[in-house]
């Protein structure tokens, strides 16, 4: 892995790298026009805002006093790490389960099987070995860019707790830690030398696996200690998922931007999320009415459109929720009330989830701009 | 945003769309030096191994010298323990069929064999929706 690289990874100069691709990555969250007054007047909400897991991912702390930069404080791509350490590429090319991963990863001959051995090394308090860290937070922020660019060119009027939320569910801690456990096969290291060595397996093997500082210990067969006295404990989501963002900043570093893209769209976008089941609404009727009235629409009215059984244990309502001459969105229940509903939500989700054909996100080449709508405008 | 809150998912795994990964990760081959019954898998470790690794990369295969047993095929998949993947007794078979028995633990998902309960199994909802009697035209509809 070339060395420029992987010194772009420090924390700093990941915010940098952002501002040089400002557009794309400031759209991940929509602009929303608030008045210099609004500002002053706003009380700060008792209530701390809630982090997901991959943006906690995009801001880890650097617990390391080994970061230096002794020419130009400033340089923040000439930020390095020094490690007593490291596995060099003839011997992580004989680790059978490096190899085996690397071909099932389809990765190309120049992602190092090196690269790949520090990407499954976290960082503990023991070792000496180059470390995962500054990889894994780099791989953060290019799969956050990627997939919130396409959630935002395939469902443009997304709102941003939604989009945030569906973001989660892609490049989140439990669904990294699929990826990697359940997809990729990647093992964590848990038998212990003694094991090891009456397996007879060569010392270079555990590099092979995933290596971490628990937050769990098994003391004995069937007994589990909780909680580590080490700072640099980790949960085992976090540690998988962490090796997985490391993978795809050492795919950045080996093959260019392209094929992180083409990698992260096969790999983590091609996984199943239903985004329509993420909404929940408190008041759907008052945000409806609000909704057209910004859309300059007629208010919604419900109507009844079909029924069955009124007086009988188990009736039926279809009902359709209609703004004059169009109707919006239709529901059904077993009482009036919760047709009406559910007729209500579903014209909200109608405007939400709404998708243009053939989207195109806006790093793709034959991308062209595409006026959706103003934005919310009642917020 | 006020008004709405979000339910959280995780998102699930589709192998094959986008990227294929096989799901078998491991072979572990054993063998006796001596054993009649191990003749055929003696064969094939010696003539057809090479060329069949080859064409499996992103399996590891470990081959164990067991004396005194019978051989062994086992595969081991993605997703499940190390214990729980597949064994195949290869005892007596000749090289073809041991090859064969390897074929079916390379192409296996792992899984235990089941009868499906239905014909199509998918993560996706039905994209015509269950049938209404509702919205029929009420001339039509079924009376009682």
């Amino acid at each position: 892995m070339s060395a420029s690289m992987l010194r772009f990874a420090s924390r700093r100069t990941v915010s940098i790298y952002n501002s040089s691709i400002p557009k794309a990555l400031n759209t991940t969250i929509r602009c929303i026009a608030t008045s210099p007054v609004k500002t002053l007047t706003e009380t700060k909400s008792s209530f701390p805002d809630h982090k997901f897991s991959y943006e906690k991912a995009c801001r880890q702390a650097l617990v390391d006093n080994t970061l230096t930069n002794k020419s130009d404080t400033l340089d923040f791509g000439a930020y390095q790490r020094t490690f007593k350490l490291t596995i060099s590429e003839e011997e992580a090319s004989k680790i059978p389960s490096i190899l085996a991963l690397h071909a099932r990863l389809n990765l190309s001959k120049n992602y190092q099987y090196s690269t790949l051995v520090r990407s499954l090394t976290c960082q503990t308090a023991d070792s000496d070995y180059a470390d995962n860290l500054q990889m894994s937070l780099f791989g953060a922020h290019l799969l956050s860019y990627y997939v919130t660019e396409h959630l935002i060119a395939t469902y443009p009027r997304l709102p941003v707790s939604i989009l945030r939320n569906a973001t989660e569910a892609y490049i989140g801690d439990y669904s990294l830690y699929d990826v990697a456990k359940n997809v990729w096969g990647i093992e964590a290291d848990s038998t212990s030398n003694l094991e090891k060595y009456l397996a007879k397996e060569p010392r270079l093997f555990r590099f092979g696996r995933l290596r971490f500082s628990s937050h769990t210990t098994e003391v004995e067969k069937g007994i589990t200690k909780i909680g580590s006295t080490s700072e640099l404990a980790i949960t085992k989501a976090t540690a998988f998922s962490n090796a997985v963002r490391a993978i795809v900043s050492g795919l950045y570093a080996h093959d260019g931007e392209e094929a992180t893209k083409e990698f992260i769209k096969n790999h983590i976008l091609s996984r199943k999320i239903d985004v329509g089941k993420m909404f929940q609404f408190r008041s759907p009727g008052k945000m409806l009415v609000k909704l057209l009235k910004a859309q300059k629409m007629e208010a919604p009215t419900i109507r009844l459109i079909s029924e069955t059984g009124r007086n009988s244990s188990s009736p039926v309502f279809i009902v359709g929720c209609f703004s004059g001459e169009h109707m919006l969105a239709e529901g059904q229940g077993s009482s009036l009330k919760e047709a009406r509903i559910r007729s209500l939500v579903d014209a909200l989700k109608a405007f939400y989830l709404y998708r243009p054909l053939d989207p195109k996100a806006s790093s793709d080449k034959d991308f062209k701009p595409l006026f959706v709508d103003a934005g919310e405008t009642f917020y | 945003m006020t008004g709405i809150s979000f339910i959280q998912q995780v998102s699930k795994a589709r192998n094959g769309v986008g990227a294929f990964i096989r799901p078998c990760k491991k072979v572990t081959l054993t063998y006796c030096n001596f054993g009649g019954s191990s003749k055929g898998i003696r064969d094939f470790l010696r003539l057809r191994l090479a060329n069949f690794t080859k064409q499996y990369p992103e399996i590891q295969f470990q081959v164990l010298q067991k004396p005194g047993f019978h051989p062994v095929i086992k595969g081991e998949y993605i997703g499940s323990d190390a214990n729980v993947g597949k064994q195949i007794c290869v005892k007596n078979w000749n090289i073809d069929v041991v090859e064969n028995k390897l074929k079916l633990l390379v192409n296996s998902s792992g899984k235990q064999l089941k009868k499906p309960k239905q014909n199509v199994k998918s993560l996706n909802e039905s994209v015509r929706g269950i049938w209404s009697p509702f919205h029929v035209d009420p001339a039509h509809r079924y009376k009682i």
